[in-house]
């Protein structure tokens, strides 16, 4: 199989538009989203990583109109194919969550129904949309279709979720997720609680079935490694900002904001024995972010502007931004001085 | 020679699941004959990697004591750990600390960090010393790079996991023990804060001599930090070596695999093959005899269905590896067990035991002697190595014929309790065998408890259980709580209940819940219980009835005081219909005493006890119900449960409880007209704000001589409390308007003083329904009295319309009634003043809510 890059469409798919989300606490409300705004286009993988914590699966959850109270959108807007999401009624919503956005979520084995045969879990996904299927002939065929997608065998129509590995489990969930050919499907840690080669397995299945049912991808998750192998692009979050998105390769060849450089440089390798690097975790209180730029408690750069002026996305280059004051024009200088530090610790 | 810390000598587990009295029974062999060897110094960390169901995680267990081997040995210090006596298993579980996967669900949340730190004291007697105590923390959390007071006075959610997970490297330094096993420490940690783990086990590595046994899935931190590596493949060791030999240049095919698959993070070097696996019968069925790798390896060949591969030699020393690939070369021997004799005094170490090394090196006696000389030597001499085989299962089958005989004493008491439980059980529930004793002192002694902590693959099985038990005496309130270890819990199941306590005649007695999150009644209620022994069942099979399996680690722990406790009096006898308050009972001090009556009288629809009572004009009573005891369903305990109607037929007050405390609010003196008071308690008054108990109750009225009735001079109409000027209007139209509200969040200082308070309008038209609320923003309300009223809405004749409850909880009903409204302006009062009334403030944000119903 070829992992085809589809990510020569300039159509948007999927439009994040300044979207906040809070979770009330009796201190106060937790900022979780923090007016994050993206596009995705047609047919693209896009990686959201960030901590555990830093709102990307709020943010995945939010899209899906899934925030569970005490957590509330506090404002934003989010467009597929041109549609507001946040405009829909409770009807519509339920009918748009697999049909026009899915969700693949975290730990699939414990997302299907146990006591529901896999067949009869999807043809409820199919029939919920479409109503009831008189030709069961053809909906199996279209189930079989879609065990071919993602690489299940036929036999597993009839069975259990308990009889079915780790792996297959996950594969069940991303049937069903693209099962209605939804515009965005999205990854909330699919793989992230896998073995390395079922892991593998997961991931090519995900990219195979994206590019065979032509669907847009958000992948989420922690493994800058496992990102590097399927993505498109990058998005990274720290404390519910976006602090930079980016083409794949430029996130790993050079990646801009002092956070992605901290994540980049984490990433334990297999390659060679490196230093450890250590850093402290300590953040904010998330209810009392610091002025200025969120990062700066825990950046080796920042300076007294960053504490004074929340820095913007600037647009660097073709889909690129990054929210660091070092790459305004003005402070070049500082930028200079920066990479030189990195260069040469 | 290096003197062993461990050895793990031909070592298997197997775990029986499915089938029922033996038929259909599968197996699972979770570690097949497996050896390991960790020497004593210079301490090194040991990696053992492989794939879910490997074996890694039992052998995590195996070596922390958790369950048992089915044959062969684990030797800690050259005392094989079956045979350790009682204190030399003190010191064993001294000296070989753990420490788990998830950093957050090994706190307690509700305590600060330095409470981690306390228990350890507690449990292991570090030092009663207190500046000495404080000396040992800090020292241990330098070790792991970290200062006491950045981090003893915080919650754990204030820390980063990376730190949670330091603490407990510190906790378990504190402790000096030799060995740290580490089961997937850094997994649930972001990846840029691992660094400070792993930099942690270097530091107690090196500078400490603690060994590490570090069970993961990540081959780059092990690459990164491993000295020797094992990489099991469904329970045998497909290969070992040095990390850095083993990654760099796999031997094996599956290791191979496994390493081509680490994804590589570098987009311009993707995975250039898609792999597939052979399907899930092919895997589980295939292999058991040969090579457990077969069905998936691509250098298959016949030779390796015969026999399954030994270990190899590679060409870098130590590095071996179990494939016939390699049959050319030299087979790895299999290293002999030794065993020290030590003398028994030794078995009490104190922290300063290391000094005892020199000693038990010198004193090493080969046990199996001869017969495992020659095992070791000639490891390929089948012959040989069979006969060395049999004789130590030999000897493992007559330790476990003791321990069996032993066991069997303890659990006779038990088995005799059972046996009368199910000849009387009035329902056939057997209650399962019984596999651990909650200690008699400690259901007894408060804070007596943890039982242990188990992982999930030991209660895999569909037929597993878990099975405790502890001996109750007649009338001790104690409370059963489990707590899971870990966040695994899947899909919100954080409340569910997750076993079944069982009474002495196994009757059900109550389910066991989580009280990780908070205390829940239901679950967590202190029994009240029999003298007998009581069965606690935490196991898969519970599913049917209440458990709930966790996929986690949990702690079970019963917790009570010695209590004798004088039997419920006995309810006196149901009166009848319709009761006359005596008036003068309603003007003496004191007087009172309606009667009780039960549930079972009033559970009609259209049941109600009516009381009426005659009231003097300016006269001061107070009115009380008080529920005889216990059993209010639903949690209602605050909740009103009749009406108190004046002489016009009016509404004058709701009728609140006072059996839990007093509760102002409800029992405020009223000042009376003249007439016939009416008294409703029932299921009728639901509709207004009764809510009917299903337990006894009493109804009380307590009040003065009326005051003497001014015949010249008019009575003064009781002035309804005049409001304020509205802070805020609602308008008419939000009112009216599905979903209108949101008035204003307001924080409790804005409400702290005692005359402060908020008033807010709406205008509504005849006939209009509408329902007001009020949501507090959080949980922080004074006394846990979610349940009460904060406020309360008056008509537009300034009469009392309705409290203003909260609705944050749930829909409650009796307080948020729909309202039929009136034309004219409305007035909700929130607010301290209104503590006479109805209002009790909350100390959170709040937010009202007036939201019409019409349509």
């Amino acid at each position: 199989m070829s992992q085809q890059k589809s990510n020569g469409s300039d159509r948007i798919v999927l439009s994040v538009d300044k979207l906040r989300i809070h979770y009330a606490t009796p201190q106060g409300d937790v900022i979780a989203v923090s007016d994050i705004s993206f596009d995705l286009y047609e047919g693209e993988t896009l990686g959201l990583v960030g901590e555990s914590g830093c709102g990307k699966s709020t943010t995945a959850y939010g899209i899906l109109q899934l925030v569970q109270p005490p957590g509330y959108i506090v404002n934003g807007s989010i467009e597929v194919d041109g549609a507001e999401v946040l405009n829909l009624e409770e009807e519509e919503l339920r009918k748009f969550r697999w049909t026009g956005l899915s969700l693949i979520p975290q730990g699939a084995m414990n997302s299907l129904n146990p006591t529901m045969r896999v067949k009869d879990q999807i043809i409820d996904v199919i029939e919920s949309h479409e109503g009831k299927q008189n030709d069961r002939e053809a909906l199996r065929e279209r189930i079989f279709e879609l065990f071919q997608n993602v690489g299940l065998p036929n036999r597993i129509y009839n069975m259990y979720p308990h009889e079915l590995s780790g792996g297959m489990k996950q594969r069940v969930c991303i049937a069903m997720g693209v099962a209605l050919h939804p515009t965005v499907v999205i990854a909330d840690e699919a793989t992230s609680a896998l073995d390395v080669v079922v892991q593998r397995i997961v991931a090519q299945t995900l990219v195979k079935v994206k590019d065979e049912i032509g669907v847009s991808l958000i992948v989420i998750g922690h493994d800058m490694g496992l990102l590097a192998q399927i993505v498109d692009r990058i998005a990274v979050m720290y404390a519910g900002k976006m602090v930079e998105i980016a083409p794949v390769e430029n996130v790993y060849a050079n990646p801009l904001h002092p956070y992605t450089q901290l994540l980049i440089d984490s990433i334990p390798s297999i390659k060679e024995r490196k230093p450890l690097k250590i850093t402290e975790g300590i953040t904010h209180d998330p209810r009392n972010p610091p002025s200025g730029c969120i990062f700066r408690l825990r950046c080796p750069f920042a300076w007294q502007h960053c504490a004074e002026v929340e820095p913007p996305p600037i647009h660097v280059e073709d889909k690129h931004e990054v929210a660091c004051h070092l790459y305004d024009e003005q402070f070049e200088e500082r930028r200079t001085d920066a990479l030189a530090t990195l260069a040469n610790p | 020679m290096p003197s062993p810390l461990l050895q793990i000598r031909d070592a298997t587990k197997i775990f029986s699941t499915g089938g029922f009295l033996g038929s259909g029974r599968k197996t699972v062999v979770a570690l097949d004959h497996f050896n390991l060897t960790i020497d004593e110094s210079p301490a090194t960390i040991t990696t053992i990697a492989g794939e879910s169901g490997s074996g890694k995680t039992t052998l995590a267990n195996l070596v922390l004591g958790f369950i048992k081997l089915t044959s062969g040995h684990i030797i800690f210090d050259g005392e094989d750990i079956t045979d350790m006596t009682d204190a030399q298993l003190k010191a064993y579980r001294r000296n070989v600390q753990a420490v788990f996967q998830d950093p957050f669900g090994v706190y307690n949340p509700f305590y600060r960090i330095d409470h981690v730190f306390d228990l350890v004291n507690k449990h292991f007697s570090l030092s009663d010393n207190q500046s000495e105590y404080r000396d040992m923390v800090e020292a241990g959390l330098n070790v792991v790079g970290l200062y006491g007071e950045d981090v003893l006075r915080k919650y754990p959610h204030q820390l980063s996991g990376g730190q949670r997970q330091r603490i407990m490297m510190a906790r378990a330094y504190m402790i000096k023990p030799r060995l740290i096993v580490a089961d997937e420490p850094v997994s649930m940690v972001d990846a840029s804060l691992r660094a400070s783990i792993l930099d942690a086990m270097l530091r107690l590595r090196d500078d400490h001599n603690i060994s590490f046994l570090y069970i993961t899935h990540d081959l780059s931190t092990a690459y990164q930090i491993g000295d020797q590596i094992y990489m099991l493949y469904q329970g045998t060791t497909a290969e070992r070596g040095s990390a850095m030999d083993v990654i760099d240049a796999p031997q094996h095919p599956y290791v191979q695999l496994l390493i081509d698959s680490v994804p590589v993070p570098d987009p311009t070097d993707k995975w250039d093959v898609n792999i597939s696996l052979p399907s899930e019968e092919e895997m589980r069925t295939a292999a058991s005899v040969g090579c457990r790798y077969y069905p998936r390896c691509p250098h298959r060949m016949d030779k390796c269905l015969e026999e399954q591969p030994p270990l190899f030699k590679m060409d870098k020393p130590k590095h071996e590896a179990a494939c016939y690939l390699y049959e050319e070369r030299e087979i790895a021997p299999i290293e002999a067990p030794i065993l020290y004799s030590k003398p028994k005094t030794d078995e009490l170490r104190q922290p300063q035991r290391r000094s005892r090394a020199p000693l038990a090196a010198a004193a090493i006696l080969l046990i199996v002697a001869a017969a495992v000389a020659i095992y070791a030597i000639n490891q390929n001499n089948a012959a040989i190595a069979a006969e060395a085989t049999a004789e130590a299962r030999a000897a493992e089958a007559t330790d476990e014929a003791i321990a069996a005989a032993t066991a069997s004493a303890a659990a006779e008491e038990f088995a005799a309790a059972t046996a009368r439980a199910e000849a009387e059980a009035r329902e056939p529930t057997p209650i399962p065998e019984q596999e651990f004793k909650v200690p008699l002192e400690g259901a007894v002694d408060k804070g007596a408890l943890a039982l242990n902590v188990v992982t999930r693959d030991e209660i895999a099985g569909a037929d597993d259980a878990h099975r405790y038990a502890f001996a109750g005496l007649a009338g001790q309130e104690v409370t059963v709580k489990i707590r899971t270890g870990g966040g695994g819990l899947s899909g919100g199941n954080l409340n569910s209940p997750y076993g079944t306590i069982y009474g002495p005649d196994g009757e059900f007695a109550a389910p066991l819940g989580d009280t990780a999150v908070r205390p829940r009644r239901s679950y967590n209620a202190p029994l009240t219980l029999k003298a007998g022994t009581y069965t606690i069942v935490v196991a898969a099979a519970e599913v049917d009835r209440y458990g709930l399996v966790g996929d986690a680690p949990y702690q079970i722990e019963v917790e009570g005081d010695e209590l004798e406790i004088e039997p419920t009096p006995e309810p006196t006898p149901i009166p009848e219909q319709d009761f006359k308050l005596s008036p003068q009972g309603a003007l003496d001090k004191g007087a009172l005493a309606l009667n009780v009556v039960t549930k079972d009288e009033i559970s009609g629809a259209g049941d109600a006890h009516r009381y009426t009572f005659e009231g003097a004009a300016n006269q001061e009573v107070t009115f009380k119900i008080r529920t005889g005891g216990g059993g209010l369903s639903g949690g209602n305990l605050n909740s009103p449960y009749g009406t108190i109607y004046g002489p016009d037929g009016e509404f004058v007050a709701p009728l609140g409880d006072t059996a839990v405390r007093p509760r102002r609010s409800y029992n405020a003196p009223l000042t009376l007209k003249a007439g016939t008071y009416t008294i409703i308690v029932g299921p009728a008054e639901v509709d207004r704000y009764g809510l009917v108990g299903d337990a006894p109750y009493q109804v009380e009225v307590e009040g003065d001589e009326p005051a003497p009735a001014p015949t010249a001079i008019p009575v003064p109409a009781v002035e309804p409390t005049p409001y304020p000027q509205p802070d805020f209007i609602l308008s008419p139209t939000d009112a009216t308007d599905k979903g209108a509200l949101t008035i204003d969040v307001v924080t409790r200082d804005e409400i702290a003083d005692e005359a402060d308070k908020h008033s807010y309008q709406f205008e509504a038209s005849a006939g209009q329904t509408v329902s007001v609320k009020i949501r507090t923003g959080g949980g922080g309300l004074s006394g846990g009295n979610l349940n009460s009223p904060y406020g309360t809405i008056y008509d537009p004749d300034g009469e009392f319309a309705a409290p203003l409850g909260d609705t944050g909880v749930r829909p409650r009903r009796s307080y948020n009634a729909l309202l039929t409204l009136k034309a004219g302006t409305y007035t909700i009062i929130v607010g301290s003043a209104q503590v006479d009334r109805y209002g009790l403030v909350g100390d959170a944000p709040y937010q009202l809510v007036v939201e019409s119903a019409d349509g």
